[in-house]
Parts: structure tokens; sequence; C-alpha cells
């Protein structure tokens, strides 16, 4: 094996691109003007649009709000802007930078560079991605219109209750607050997704999990943590508005509830969203740096390691946010200890990369220069994290600005640097021109410098004692040289280093020098194709045989003899629908070929519906959520649609028996069943937060119901709990009889679940609504109908899937072959009525036990 | 792909053909690698939760996890994750010596035609290894302060 090629420019196997290039190429491409804007779903165009949504959100509020505030902070007792415009200028800072940029950035990323880093024709779900970008656009829209109304959100980026609740922040701007980033959040889930599916099912044949990308790594583990981390706060947003526009009592102690919930919930989220951002940029730099260091990765199987161990270690970290609170001293270790041992996966990480550049021979250009500065600025917040993470210090340190300095350090050198390298490093790819190298170091220089000027102080001024969140200071405290000192760094450095990237991104578009295929030597993929590539990426799909293809492998289509004949195949058929190749996830073997969804407008009019509940909510005028959940359920069943295949039975067998691997031109069965498994995870974590919050609440509570609120009679909930437990293994029946070709034994199976389900429903919820007490009386009436009206609403899912698949049962739809569908249904009804045992179980059973 | 082409799509139906919870080697190699860091949040959540209720919560039903009981708990539930982390470290490594011996699920041998790829195999069960050692030093690194607080 070679150790890499030499030259910067044009190295690696050529890809094969035979007559059938053109027309798969149209075949993926959207439709043109306006109205392919709005129905596109192709991933270039759907990842370019986030890319630009995260730095437009930048601008707007990572980059004017902190000018704003470090022109404020220059000199003591300034009154630039007075407490409350400080207030918005902070919360709007912290809020767009954690919710609206660099996840945005980093999922646009994914969507952009995936299928061409993993050797595939598209993301698995193309209309979930689009519908992605549009709930992110439209979320951050509304949240940003608060700025119409003259109601910026106030409370912090991390909005803690009670400030943010109904009695502090009586008007709307803490509702645009909670419902914009609502709006975005859902938005991320989606992404977060596609991502996972697109990486574990949809890659080069060849690409075993121990040769795929650490990009691809990085990613994977981005995307489990955003499942993970923003669906408690999406319960949590729930919550607060719940407290805020329907009078519960979640978030205030005198009626029950509890104001540290909300920093669990929040925090539960809040923590691992630093490593979601970090995640993803490291995999950023173990791309690059290999490529630029002309060394392969030191410690691959290390660094992979390391990747999941800060995926599982960050959600063990949140409460250190919370030292000063009054947790026990035991749990307080627990944090700690959770803390300071994260450090060691992210030191494992930087020795690969240090002994990496100790082996390699440095190309000084552009990406690598960031990737030096992470290093550097990165390791400095790091070792200030660790000290943060000793509880003594913390409480010294604890809302100073030495936490600011601190996390500036890490997430400007441990994102925002690998986000500049990675884009300095891909732009040739789908620019076609390069990056202009003079500009660039330009703009490195003047933000590495002026990051070190502008945060450092800060570490100094915080240890002084200058809290953070203060709009001014008196003057003889000996604070206002380190804030001078900051703010030269931001205004002479910072603001001309981002302004000459833009410049750069301009210029270099109209006038930059073209980039050719391979202008690094990369060792992935990406540059095996042209620049910029085409639509559908891969006409041969390539056989990948070693980590590193384009440095090991003198041909990107050679290998197994009877898969080098598939991909051949895969070139020339079929070329009348959207074709793309899913694989085993260990050994990535070919499993199946399907259809990917074509352009359609129903993501954006499902966007659209999920945004009309929102602000409904928001307006209070709440009869419109009617119609924004009928617009949603329109869009959904739009979406998904059945359509004739586009190939028959016979068709498909044919090609089976020549290749060996399933067609399915309906649609596919592997990654319905794995978007239908993380939908089911995604309610199941939902579904946890808010049992968590029951107990919670209950420990807060000695009387459990409180005094005047009698225990739930047990008869009617379980009489629903057992007519809902029979219908599980009764949607079960009916599989077992489509897959044995009894049309009507598989109708009257469906048909007697649905009654099941509904029976039970019906039971169940007469009860709810006749209780003796309501959402409002007590936290415990908040939580005991909040958690029922969950349930009820995922078994009313359920059952209106049944509903659907009884209609298209009737109407012949399913076959032997055919019925995935239905498999998915059972599968989300067995989750529903575990969930639904589960949780009325609690609720009624929980008074007793404790 | 299929050894037998064609034949598992029409003897069992599609959903059936192509699902890969029938992949066991697969799922096996994901259990060996992330085995430890499960057993680790497994773990730091049951002595948060236990801990939180022993010694933040009061009433009815709730007495049975006054202190020592808190402690005692997180002490008694490290011992058994600490001796999980190693047993998948065990496991781990024998799967691994096995791959680099013989070949392994995440292998593909049959794919990898006549290049010599020194990334063959056993990359998960290593990356597994590590995952349960270093779950086990963080299981104790957890746990170990219950020697010294009660509550």
């Amino acid at each position: 094996m070679s150790a890499g090629p030499e030259p910067l420019q044009g190295a690696g196997p050529a890809v094969e691109e035979p007559l059938t290039h053109d027309e798969l190429n149209a075949l993926f491409a959207d439709p043109p003007g306006l109205w392919g804007q709005l129905t596109g779903v192709q991933n270039d165009k759907l990842g370019t649009r986030l890319l630009l949504t995260g730095f437009f959100f930048l601008l707007l509020g990572g980059s004017v709000d902190s000018v704003v505030m470090r022109l404020q902070l220059a000199i003591a007792e300034n009154n630039l802007v007075g407490a409350e415009t400080y207030n918005e200028l902070f919360t709007n800072h912290g809020t767009v930078v954690m919710f609206l940029v660099i996840l945005p950035i980093f999922e646009g990323f994914a969507i952009l560079l995936l299928p061409l880093i993993l050797g595939t024709r598209e993301m698995p779900f193309p209309r979930l991605g689009a519908f992605s970008y549009w709930t992110v656009l439209f979320g951050g829209l509304l949240y940003y219109s608060s700025t119409l109304f003259q109601l910026v959100p106030d409370a912090g980026w991390f909005a803690y209750t009670p400030l943010s609740g109904p009695v502090y922040s009586p008007d709307l701007a803490l509702d645009f607050w909670v419902l914009g980033l609502g709006v975005a959040e859902v938005g991320a889930i989606a992404a977060a997704i596609e991502i996972i599916i697109g990486v574990l099912k949809m890659r080069a044949p060849g690409m075993t999990l121990s040769r795929l990308p650490i990009l691809a790594w990085a990613l994977l583990v981005f995307s489990f943590m955003i499942v993970f981390a923003f669906t408690p706060l999406i319960i949590g947003s729930l919550l607060l508005e719940l407290d805020r526009g329907f009078g519960t009592q979640f978030f205030n102690p005198v009626q029950g509830g509890s104001s540290l919930l909300w920093q669990h919930l929040f925090w539960i989220f809040g923590h691992p969203e630093v490593y979601i951002q970090f995640v993803p940029a490291s995999g950023v730099v173990s791309m690059i740096l290999p490529v630029l260091m002309r060394k392969r990765l030191v410690g691959y199987t290390w660094l992979v390691g390391a990747l999941v161990a800060i995926g599982f270690l960050s959600f063990g970290l949140w409460a250190h946010h919370m030292f000063a609170v009054g947790l026990p001293p035991l749990v307080l270790s627990f944090f700690a200890a959770a803390s300071m041992l994260i450090a060691v996966p992210a030191g494992v990480q930087f020795v690969g990369w240090l002994a990496t550049i100790w082996a390699g021979r440095a190309q000084w250009k552009t990406p690598l220069l960031f990737v030096v500065g992470f290093l550097v600025i990165f390791v400095i917040g790091g070792i200030t994290g660790v000290m943060v993470a000793a509880v003594p210090f913390d409480l010294q340190a604890h809302d100073s600005y030495f936490v600011v300095g601190h996390f500036h350090y890490v997430l400007i050198g441990g994102v925002a640097f690998p986000i500049f390298a990675g884009v300095y490093y891909w732009f040739p790819k789908f620019a076609g021109k390069m990056l202009d190298e003079r500009l660039g170091r330009w703009n490195f220089w003047l933000l590495f410098l002026g990051v070190n000027v502008t945060f450092f102080p800060m570490h100094i001024v915080g240890l002084m004692g200058m809290p953070r969140r203060v709009y001014t200071y008196s003057d003889g405290l000996g604070w206002g040289v380190y804030n001078m000192i900051s703010t030269i760094g931001v205004v002479s450095m910072i603001v001309p280093g981002i302004a000459v990237f833009i410049w750069n991104v301009v210029r270099s578009l109209r006038r930059g020098e073209p980039a050719g295929n391979n202008p690094w030597g990369g060792d992935t993929l990406e540059w095996a194709t042209t620049s910029p590539p085409a639509e559908h990426g891969w006409t041969v799909l390539p056989i990948v045989r070693s980590r590193h293809p384009m440095w090991d492998q003198d041909e990107l289509h050679k290998g197994d003899e009877r898969l080098e004949r598939f991909v051949r195949a895969f070139g020339q058929w079929p070329l009348r629908w959207r074709a793309a190749v899913i694989v085993g996830t260990a050994d990535a073997r070919p499993q199946e070929v399907f259809r990917v969804a074509h352009p359609s407008i129903w993501p954006l009019v499902a966007a659209c519906g999920v945004v009309l509940i929102f602000i409904a909510e928001l307006i209070k005028l709440r009869w419109i959520i009617v119609i924004a959940v009928a617009t949603v359920v329109v869009a959904l069943i739009g979406w998904n649609w059945p359509e004739e295949p586009p190939m028959t039975v016979e068709e498909e067998d044919a090609f089976e028996r020549e290749h060996g691997v399933a067609v399915n031109a309906g649609g596919s069965v592997v990654v319905a069943t794995w978007g239908m498994g993380l939908a089911i995870l995604f309610a199941g974590i939902a579904f946890s937060a808010l049992l968590l919050s029951y107990f919670y609440l209950r420990l807060e509570n000695p009387v459990w119901p409180p005094p005047g609120i009698d225990e739930p009679g047990l008869a009617r909930a379980t009489l629903a709990a057992v007519l809902l437990a029979i219908s599980g293994p009764t949607v079960y029946a009916a599989l077992r009889r489509v897959r044995a070709g009894d049309q009507i034994g598989f109708i009257i199976g469906l048909v007697a679940a649905l009654a099941l389900g509904l029976s039970a429903f019906v039971i169940q919820f007469r009860e709810v609504l006749t209780l003796a007490f309501g959402a409002t009386t007590h936290a415990y009436g908040s939580i005991f109908h909040t958690l029922a009206w969950f349930v009820g609403v995922m078994t009313a899912g359920g059952m209106a899937m049944l509903a659907m698949s009884t209609f298209w049962a009737v109407r012949g739809q399913y076959t032997v072959r055919r019925h995935a569908t239905v498999a998915n249904v059972a599968r989300f009804w067995t989750a529903a009525v575990v969930v639904w045992l589960a949780g009325f179980g609690t609720l009624y059973l929980g008074p007793y036990l404790t | 792909m299929s050894d037998q082409a064609g034949a598992r799509t029409g003897a069992e139906g599609t959903p059936v053909a192509v699902d890969v919870s029938r992949d066991r080697p697969a799922r096996m190699a994901w259990v060996a690698f992330l085995g430890g860091p499960v057993t680790w949040i497994a773990h730091f959540m049951l002595v948060y939760l236990v801990v939180e209720a022993g010694c933040s919560g009061d009433g009815r039903g709730l007495e049975a996890l006054d202190p020592p009981v808190p402690a005692t708990v997180t002490l008694a539930a490290t011992a058994v994750a600490a001796l999980v982390c190693l047993a998948v470290a065990g496991w781990s490594y024998r799967r691994w010596r096995a791959a680099i011996e013989g070949g392994a699920a995440d292998d593909a041998t049959d794919l990898s035609g006549p290049l010599p790829d020194r990334d063959r195999g056993g990359t998960m069960d290593f990356a597994g290894i590590l995952l349960a050692l270093f779950s086990f030093v963080a299981v104790l690194f957890v746990g170990l302060p219950a020697f010294v607080f009660e509550c």
C-alpha cells in the first residue's frame, strides 16, 4: 500500500461514467424554477441550504449581538444599551448559536457530504430532509419574528423558571422562544433520523464499519445524541408552554411543581448539546488532518471508540450546570466524576491527532491552519473545563466570566474553527473553485489572534469576580482594561476575519481557481467524483476495499466478480426510477435496491402545518390548531400515498435472480423499518422524559396525591389495559394471515385490533375527562393529565395507522410480497401498547405504591 | 448478497428477506461494541435515581430508600456493573482474536478481492474492548465516592 499520494492535484483512481450518466443525472435532479425550489429534495440542494441558513443566523445572532455586547462592556458604566436590551442580546446570542447556527451547519455538512463520502446516490428519506430544512428555517424565522413585535426573549438561552414562567415573563416573548425553537427542534430530530439511516444503511458495497470514514462515525454519534438530547428538551418546552399558556403547575413550587425539574430537563439536553457540536467538528478534523499531513490517521479504532465514549458520557454531565443548586453530595460526586472522565476520550482524540501530525508532513493549506488553530484553542477550553468540573472550584467560578471564557474557547476553538476548516476543504468539491489561499491565511490569523485576544482576558476578569450577564460594572473594580482588550479583539480582529471569509467565498465563486476532482489528494470517495458532482453522485457505485480507497485502490469498481457485475448492472438499470442501494449494517453487502422518494410539495406543506400549530398557540387562537393538525395529517397522507411501483414483481424477481439482491421498486423495506424503529425510539425517549418528570415531582411532594385528591380508581383503567394488551397480539395475528395469503383473515385481524384499541381508548379517556381534578389544580394533576394525553395521542396515532392499513387492505394493496407497511404499523402499535401499560400503570398504581 | 439468488424473497415475503433484525452476527457485533458504555449509562442512571430518591425524596414508600440504602445500592450496582464491563471486555477480546485469526462479521473478505487491507477485521471488537475497559474505570470512578458519602 502506498502512504498516500505525493502531489496535491489529481490523485487517485478514476470513476467510471457510462452513457447512462446524463439520464441518471436528470432523474435525480429537482424540477427547475420556483416549483423546484419548493418541492426540491436533492441532497446537495438541501445540504447547501442548511449550511447557508446556519451562516445567515450566525451573522444575525452570533455576530451582531456579540459586537453590541462587547461595545457595551468596553468601558465601565457605559450606557450604549440598557439592562433590558442587554438581557435580550445575551439571550438571543446564546439561543441562536446553540439552536440555529451550529446544528443546521453540521446537518447541512452531513446531508451534503454523506452520499458522496459513503458512495451512494441519495439520502434515505429525501422528503424528510426537505421537511427538516423547512422546519429549521421556519422555526428560526418564527423565533426571530419576536423582534418585529418588540417581544425579544430575555431570560437567557436556558430560560430558567420561574423567570421564564407566566408570573415573571407574562408577555409573549418567552413563547416566541419556546415555540420558535420547538419547530426548529423538530427539524433537527428529523434530519438526525435521516443521517442515522444514511450512515448505517446506505453505503458503497464493501464499506464495512471498519472502513467507514471517521466523519461518518462522528455524524452517526452526533445524530443519535440529537435524538436522545433534543427529545427531553421538547418535553421540557411542552411543559413550560403548558405552564405559560394553560395554567398547569409543573414549575410552580407553591402548587407542588419544581423549578429544578426545568433545569434537569433543560440540561439533559443542554450539556450533550455542547458535545453534539463538538463530535462532528472532531470528525471534520479527523478527515482533514490525514490528507494534509500525508499520513493515515493514527489510532482510527481508538478515535472511533472515543467518539462513542463521548456520546455516552455526555449524558452523565448535565447536573454539573447545577452544582450550586443544593443537590446531595453523592449526586454531585457522580456528575463531577463523569465531567472529569469525559476528558479521557477527548484526550485520546488529541493523542491520535498529534501522532498523525508527528508522523506526517504538513501541507500548510488553509484547512490545516484552522485544524491546528482548533487544537491549540480547544485544548485550553478543555483544560478549563476540567477545572470547572471540580465542585469546589466551580462554586467559586460559577456564573463568572471565567465560565464565559471557558465555553467560548470550547465552542469557537472546538467547533467554529473546524467548520471553517471544513468549508475551505470541501468548498472546491461543490463549487468547482478553490477558495483563495492568501485570503484564507488572513481569515485564519485574524480569527486565531482575535479569539485569544477577546476571550483569554475573560478568564482573568472572571477570577477577579466579574459576574456574567451584567450589562455594566462599576469603575474602580479593575475590570475595565480586560473588558477593553476583549472588545478590541472582537472589533479589530474577529469581525474583519469573518468579513474576509465572506469576501473570499464571494470572490472565489466568481473568480476562483478551478478545483479539479481531487485538489487536496484526498483519500475518501468524494474526491473521485467531479467538482461539482452530478445530481446522483454515482453512476457506477464504487466497491470499497480499503479505509482509504483513493490512496489504496487502483480501481474503484473492482472487487468480487459477482459484486462487480451488480454495480455495473446497477449503473445501467433501472433508468426509469430513482434507484439506490441498501447494504448490510456491518458487512456492507448489498441487501436491497429501492426507490428513493422524488420531489414533492408535501414536506413543505407538512412543515407549514407544524409551524402553524405553534403559531396558533403563540397568538392564542387555538382553534387554528385544528386546521393546522388537519394540514399536517393531509400532508402526511399525501407524502406517503402509495404509488404504483414502476416495475412488476416479475421484473424485480428477474433482477434478484441474476444478482442476488432484493428489489423493492415500491419503496424500501429496510429504510422504512429503520425509520419506524427510530420513530419509536423518539416516542420512547419522550415518554421516558415524562415518566421521569412524574417521579421527580413525586419526590418533591411528600404527600402524593396532594390532600383533597383521592387515589385513582382501578376498575376502568384495568379493563382498558386488558383490551389494549389483547390488541397487540391481534395485529401480529393479522400480519401472519397476510403472509399466509389469507386476505380475509388479515382484514378481520386489523379490524379486531382497531376495535379493541378504540374500546380501550374510549373507556380510559371517558374516565380521564371526568376526573375530579384538572390539569391546573396541582402539579399532580398537571403531570397526570399530560402523561395520560401523551399516551392517548400516541395510541390515537397508532389507531390512525391501523385505520389506514385497513383501508388499503380492503383495496387489496397488500400482498404476500408487499406488506412491509403493515409490519411497521404492527411495530408501532406494539410500542403504543407498551407505553400505555407503563404510562397508565404509573399513573394508577404509583399513588398506591409510594 | 444472497447465496441463493432470489430464494429468500420468494420463500419468506419481502419484509423477511431483507430484515436486518435477523442478521445475528451484525447484532452481536453491536452488542460487543456498545456493551461497555451501555452498562455505564445504565449504572449511572440507576445510582443517580436511587440517590436522588433516597436523599431528596420524602413520603410514603420512600422510607425504604433512606440512608444508608443509597450508598449501599450504589456500591452494589457499581460492583455488578464493573463485572459486566469486564465480561464484555473479555468477550470482545475473544471475538477480536477470532476476527484477526479467521475473519469476522465486519470483515467482508469475499468483497475485498486481492487487495491487502491492514484495516480488515476486528475493528468493532477492538473498539469494544477499549470501550468496555474504559467503562469499567468510569463505573468505578462514578460509584466509589459512595464509600465516602452516605447521601
